[in-house]
Parts: structure tokens; C-alpha cells; sequence
């Protein structure tokens, strides 16, 4: 049985491999010349002006929850696409019903603002 | 383990179970640097190692709707929250807190650890272990989704109403947040 599973971990492997082997290959082939501009961190070619580390608009994490929440809807929507034949039309009912929850909490999040970037 | 396997399976088999400890490494690897490293970023960084290790133990487990959770819902979303938490909170120079003592920390660790084996030392001693059906339930997710919309429907939409609710209040906590730091003039 869980040796279906190990071309899904040769793939993990592959991904891991590339992006680990793309920066090894750039640090090891490309030409390093340093001065004091190149080491300097900049922020839109500019000097960093405060500290990196300062607390962030709390909106972000207003959309974190967000994401969150329907990061969970979508859990709940994985074993109901693989039942999706045999449950047949009760369970596609039901499954709009619980979109349809979810979706008053979309329409009271945008109705709030939190979606908008001023 | 008692299973035969023909010798392309068996290399496969093997693979598997050299990933089985690769796991581990992770999990426990990813646990050390989230209980161990300074920077608050590392630690977030170190759990969710952790938990892509104990999702990988899941499918071990033939367990793949858990897995599949771990992945979305853990090392997407708490982790993500997580990271925003950290971009939140004060900077470590404003947060500074007392060091434990250095005896104090093994103490505490050991007292734990303790009490964790003796709490799963017990439920394994009193477990009545039978010899599990070789062949693992295919399909759990299939059962999973049956019952969730056929039985258990009515706590299905609660589900969702639950949701709802944390969505609703996590807007108005973070408003009204957000207001006292206006009054107070502080806010970035």
C-alpha cells in the first residue's frame, strides 16, 4: 500500500532538490564582486528607514483569518469531492448550503471593509 | 513485517520505510528548532517541519484524510497565522522577558515529558492490542465523506456555522483593536 505512495515522495524529493540545487548553483557559478552598496539592504532602492521588526497593520492578519476560515472550508470539501457520485443530489445540497454559510461570512467581511486597501 | 512483495515492490517497500525515519528526523529535528531557536521566525519555521513530518507519519498510518489536514490546515493555515502573529507582536527589544533558570527549564521539560509517557505508557499498557487487518480500509476518506453528508449531516452545517462565527468575531475583535489604538494614537 504505501509503496503507491513513494513516486509522490520522489516528487517531494525533486521539488526539494530543485530549489535547494537553483541557489547552490547560483552560489556556487555566479561572480562575486562585494562592495559596500551590493551588502547594504535596501527597500525599493532606498535605505531601510526603521527597524524591520515593528508590529504591522492589524488588517493583515484580518485577512490571515480569513484565509484560515476558508483554508478549513476547503478541508471539508475534499471528502465530499471524493464521494461526489454517490452522495448524488442530497449531498450537492448540502454542500451548497455550507458554501452558502460560509458565503455570509464573505459578504459580512466585505461589507466590514476588510477586503479593501485604502 | 509479514507481507510478500514481489522484488520490484520490495525496492519500493524499502524506500518507503528509509522515508519512514526521514519522518522522524523531521518531526523531531523541526521540534528541537522550534523549542530551541531565538529568533521567533526560526521557531515558526522549525513547527512547521515538525508537522510535515507528523503529516508524513499520517499516510504511515494509512490514514490520508488526516494528512491531508495536517498539510492544509496546520502548515497552511495555523502556520500562516502564526507568521502573522510574530509580524504583530512587539519587537523582542520592547518583550523582554525573564530567562528560566537553566535547572528550572530541565526540571519543568522532565516533569512534562513525565507526565506525557505516563499518560500514553498507560493507554498503550491498557490498550488490548490485536493483530490489525492486513489489508488497511481503503478508502477512509470515502467513509469520512459518506457519514459527514449522509449521518452526520446536521453537524456538517454546524460546521459551517461555526466558521461563521469565528469569522464574524475575529473581524470584530480585530476592529475594535484596531479603534483603541487610534484613541490611544498609536497604530502603524
Amino acid at each position: 500500500m504505501l509503496q503507491n505512495f513513494v513516486p509522490v515522495l520522489i516528487l517531494f524529493l525533486f521539488a526539494a532538490a530543485f530549489g535547494l540545487g537553483v541557489l547552490l548553483i547560483s552560489s556556487l557559478l555566479g561572480p562575486k564582486r562585494p562592495t559596500a552598496a551590493k551588502q547594504a539592504t535596501y527597500e525599493c532602492g532606498m535605505d531601510v528607514q526603521p527597524d524591520a521588526r515593528r508590529p504591522l497593520d492589524v488588517k493583515y492578519y484580518l485577512i490571515a483569518m480569513a484565509f484560515l476560515i476558508f483554508d478549513v472550508e476547503v478541508i471539508f470539501l475534499y471528502p465530499w469531492a471524493v464521494q461526489f457520485k454517490s452522495l448524488g443530489l442530497f449531498g450537492f445540497i448540502e454542500m451548497l448550503v455550507f458554501l452558502f454559510i460560509l458565503l455570509v461570512g464573505y459578504a459580512y467581511i466585505w461589507k466590514k471593509g476588510v477586503l479593501e486597501w485604502e | 513485517m509479514d507481507f510478500t512483495f514481489a522484488t520490484e515492490q520490495k525496492f519500493l517497500v524499502l524506500i518507503a520505510d528509509i522515508a519512514f525515519v526521514g519522518f522522524i528526523v523531521a518531526t523531531l529535528f523541526g521540534g528541537i528548532v522550534a523549542v530551541g531557536a531565538r529568533q521567533l521566525i526560526h521557531a515558526v519555521l522549525g513547527l512547521i517541519m515538525s508537522l510535515m513530518g507528523v503529516a508524513g507519519l499520517y499516510v504511515y498510518l494509512g490514514n490520508h484524510f488526516i494528512a491531508a489536514m495536517q498539510i492544509l490546515i496546520y502548515v497552511g493555515a495555523v502556520s500562516i497565522s502564526m507568521v502573522f502573529a510574530v509580524m504583530l507582536a512587539r519587537p523582542p527589544e520592547d518583550a523582554k522577558a525573564k530567562p528560566l533558570m537553566f535547572a528550572t527549564k530541565i526540571g519543568s521539560g522532565a516533569v512534562i515529558a513525565l507526565f506525557a509517557a505516563f499518560v500514553v505508557g498507560r493507554a498503550v499498557i491498557a490498550h488490548p492490542w490485536v493483530k490489525a487487518a492486513t489489508v488497511v480500509k481503503e478508502g477512509t476518506i470515502r467513509q469520512i465523506g459518506e457519514n459527514l453528508l449522509t449521518t452526520n449531516v446536521f453537524v456538517f452545517e454546524l460546521i459551517s456555522l461555526v466558521l461563521l462565527v469565528a469569522i464574524t468575531g475575529s473581524v470584530i475583535i480585530a476592529k475594535r483593536g484596531r479603534d483603541n489604538t487610534d484613541q490611544q494614537g498609536g497604530g502603524v
